[in-house]
């Protein structure tokens, strides 16, 4: 059995130039943990080349892709997989071409690879997905998160200003269909039974850092998307005062405050977050609702924690990085396992990785020259290095 | 069981010179949707049933004069959310007269807001004002074909849960049936600008994703907070009316569909359902 993040995984550009790349491919013969400890199957993508244990690991859902406004973007996707898949730049606007379906673009068939190109001409949140037979493809896990940055610290011009972001991908399936997706038809008749938030769900979430931190002097951006076949409402606590300022890649012109978001499939929402002075809130309910008929038929918090990033909790802490500085790639020894994000000296998380209670190394090449910092999920400190 | 059939006339003041007359005919029967013979309702030009009722184009600060037979043995309502309430029941086989003003530019849907009515069909786009630029309709519908028969002959008297639609439809035609309608296909010149008239008229919320472009929501008449939203997903709720504009600025087909993901099939196939093509050419 494959072995399977526990996050969210992130591949960023922060290069100064104009030219990201990104290295794709598909595969179908994934397993799924469920909350229960059971499991079940799932098709999806995985990132190559960048970041330990990322290299030729399918992951649900597909690895967080971040560009920032202005780059040309270049996606080579590899279909190893015994089934032909497209990639569909949702939200996007792509050209007809690298549009991502096959009655229109084209199939990767088995054994293809092919480039995707595109300008990421809109900051904003987006998805993708593939496109072949979607009803089903997409049940079975085949989507991801897309996200344009106009900044690391502004969600667009004029725009407002953020401390730090997080990034959640709301999605459901129905155990049956992916036990056995032959079976699945007709395709109509699929009703969701499982319910996740970046491919987690239940005590899985907190156990795998899917988590928003923050204190009362910060705002804190949430990039909200839905490849859910349920409608999604996210209810949000009145002490975190959530302002909905984007919508599917665009500024909204009345940007509002609201205690429950509702996300459509296919829908994205940027939230800023500016907790009260001594909040109490300790996360975020996330509803599913049938499309049908509006019952509820799933839950999932997302755990707010109020706390910021103390240095001086990295004082006698047992956390060894070396080199330090470094250009490539880190190592830790930590003694106990923990999930740690990287987080940028403007507080912005440029990375999430689940490391282990012994020697862990993390390929810091894609990042830009600064220093950094390592947090667990706590918001505690761990450690600081220098990327040269 | 004896019926009570009146004729309603309402007549509504207004300052307006010019009046657009339509008649339109409720017509239910059995009618062929792809390959399912379904029950269905519409408001059509004739006594002849289609599945798509009625577009009604009207000038804004025009009057709308309605003449409405009511050819079904069963009384219908004729409702306009905002404009005229379910009070106005035309009695089976009689007929109807309404004078009808319409305070700003928009999309609004009519409907008879009865199970048997509204819940099998009839439900009509009238687009009032937006008349600068091209056209183009999407009647949202949905249904499952046993319940849809139930309801025609009243042995259901409401949606019952769980609900299970099988077919999705624009105008009255699901795709590939949907690249055959002029008014639901799209194809226009570069950069040309086009207003899509939406209404859901089916029993489930919606929600319509572009490819390949963004469109700007003029009004809707549920989720008035959206207007002027710029959206690739756009949510039509269950009975809403919206207005969108399109720029197409780019050349292609690209498809539009529904992205909850099981009303992109006819029966369980896919593709199939709420699905049309934007094409965009020089």
């Amino acid at each position: 059995m494959k072995k399977l993040l526990f996050t969210l995984a992130i591949a960023v550009s922060f290069s100064s130039t104009a030219q990201v790349e990104f290295d794709l491919f598909s595969e179908m013969d994934g397993t799924l943990q469920l909350e229960d400890g059971s499991t079940t199957n799932f098709w999806g993508y995985g990132y190559q080349g960048q970041g330990q244990g990322a290299v030729g690991e399918m992951m649900l859902p597909a690895p967080l892709l971040l560009v920032n406004q202005g780059d040309v973007v270049n996606i080579n996707f590899y279909n190893p997989s015994p089934e032909s898949h497209t990639i569909h730049w949702h939200g996007l606007d792509v050209d007809q071409a690298n549009d991502g379906v096959p009655s229109t673009s084209f199939y990767v068939v088995t054994g293809e690879e092919v480039t995707y190109s595109f300008n990421a001409t809109h900051p904003g949140t987006f998805l993708y997905h593939c496109h072949v037979t979607t009803t089903i493809h997409l049940t079975m896990g085949m989507y991801g998160m897309f996200v344009v940055e106009y900044s690391d610290d502004q969600l667009f011009e004029d725009g407002p200003f953020f401390d730090n972001e997080f990034f959640f991908l709301t999605s459901d399936l129905e155990i049956e269909s992916n036990d056995d997706p032959v079976g699945a038809f007709p395709f109509h008749e699929i009703y969701p039974d499982y319910f996740m938030v970046n491919g987690k769900s239940g005590g899985q979430i907190e156990e795998a850092n899917i988590t928003a931190i923050g204190t009362s002097d910060e705002n804190i951006a949430l990039r909200l998307g839905s490849m859910a076949y349920s409608k999604v409402t996210y209810q949000f606590p009145e002490d975190l005062h959530a302002v909905v300022h984007m919508s599917d890649g665009r500024p909204i012109p009345n940007a509002y405050e609201t205690t429950a978001l509702e996300i459509y499939p296919g829908e994205r929402f940027t939230v800023i977050l500016s907790p009260e002075d001594n909040f109490t809130s300790d996360g975020i309910l996330v509803e599913y609702h049938d499309m049908l008929d509006d019952e509820l038929v799933g839950t999932n918090i997302i755990p707010f924690y109020a706390v910021g990033i103390d240095e001086e909790e990295a004082k006698g802490l047992n956390t060894v990085i070396y080199p330090n500085p470094t250009s490539d790639q880190i190592s830790l020894k930590l003694t106990e396992s923990a999930s740690v994000r990287i987080v940028n000296m403007n507080g912005k998380v440029v990375g999430q990785h689940q490391l282990t209670a012994a020697d862990n190394r993390i390929s810091v090449s894609n990042l830009a020259i600064g220093e950094y910092m390592i947090i667990n999920s706590k918001g505690e400190l761990l450690g600081q290095f220098i990327k040269q | 069981m004896k019926q009570v059939f009146f004729l309603l006339t309402l007549i509504l003041v207004s300052t307006s010179v010019f009046a657009l007359e339509q008649t339109l005919f409720i017509n239910k029967a059995e009618i062929t949707v792809g390959t399912a013979d379904v029950s269905f309702c519409s408001f059509n030009e004739t006594e002849e049933l289609t599945a798509q009722s009625k577009v009604i184009n009207l000038p804004f600060g025009e009057q709308l004069e309605l003449i409405i037979y009511n050819t079904d043995s069963l009384p219908h309502t004729f409702t306009i959310d905002g404009i005229i309430d379910t009070d106005n029941v035309i009695g089976g086989g009689l007929s109807g007269v309404f004078t009808l003003d319409f305070p700003s530019e928009g999309t609004y849907r009519y409907y008879s807001d009865v199970s048997y009515g509204k819940s099998i069909g009839a439900n009509g786009i009238i687009l009032v004002g937006f008349d600068q630029a091209p056209n183009y309709y999407w009647n949202l519908f949905d249904l499952n074909k046993d319940l849809t028969d139930e309801l025609a002959n009243t042995s259901v008297s409401a949606i019952v849960s769980p609900y299970q639609p099988e077919l999705f439809l624009i105008n009255g035609a699901h795709f590939p049936n949907t690249l055959d309608d002029p008014s639901a296909m799209i194809e226009m010149s570069l950069n040309d600008e086009v207003i899509i008239s939406v209404i859901n008229g089916g029993n489930m919320d919606h929600v319509l994703h572009f490819h390949g472009f963004h469109v700007q929501i003029l009004e809707a008449s549920v989720q008035s907070i959206r207007t002027n939203w710029i959206k690739d997903s756009v949510v039509m709720k269950k009975g809403e009316a919206l207005t969108l504009k399109l720029i197409g600025n780019q050349i292609g087909v690209y498809p539009v569909h529904d992205h909850n993901l099981i009303a992109v099939t006819n029966t369980g196939f896919y593709p199939g359902g709420m699905l049309t093509q934007i094409i965009v050419s020089e």
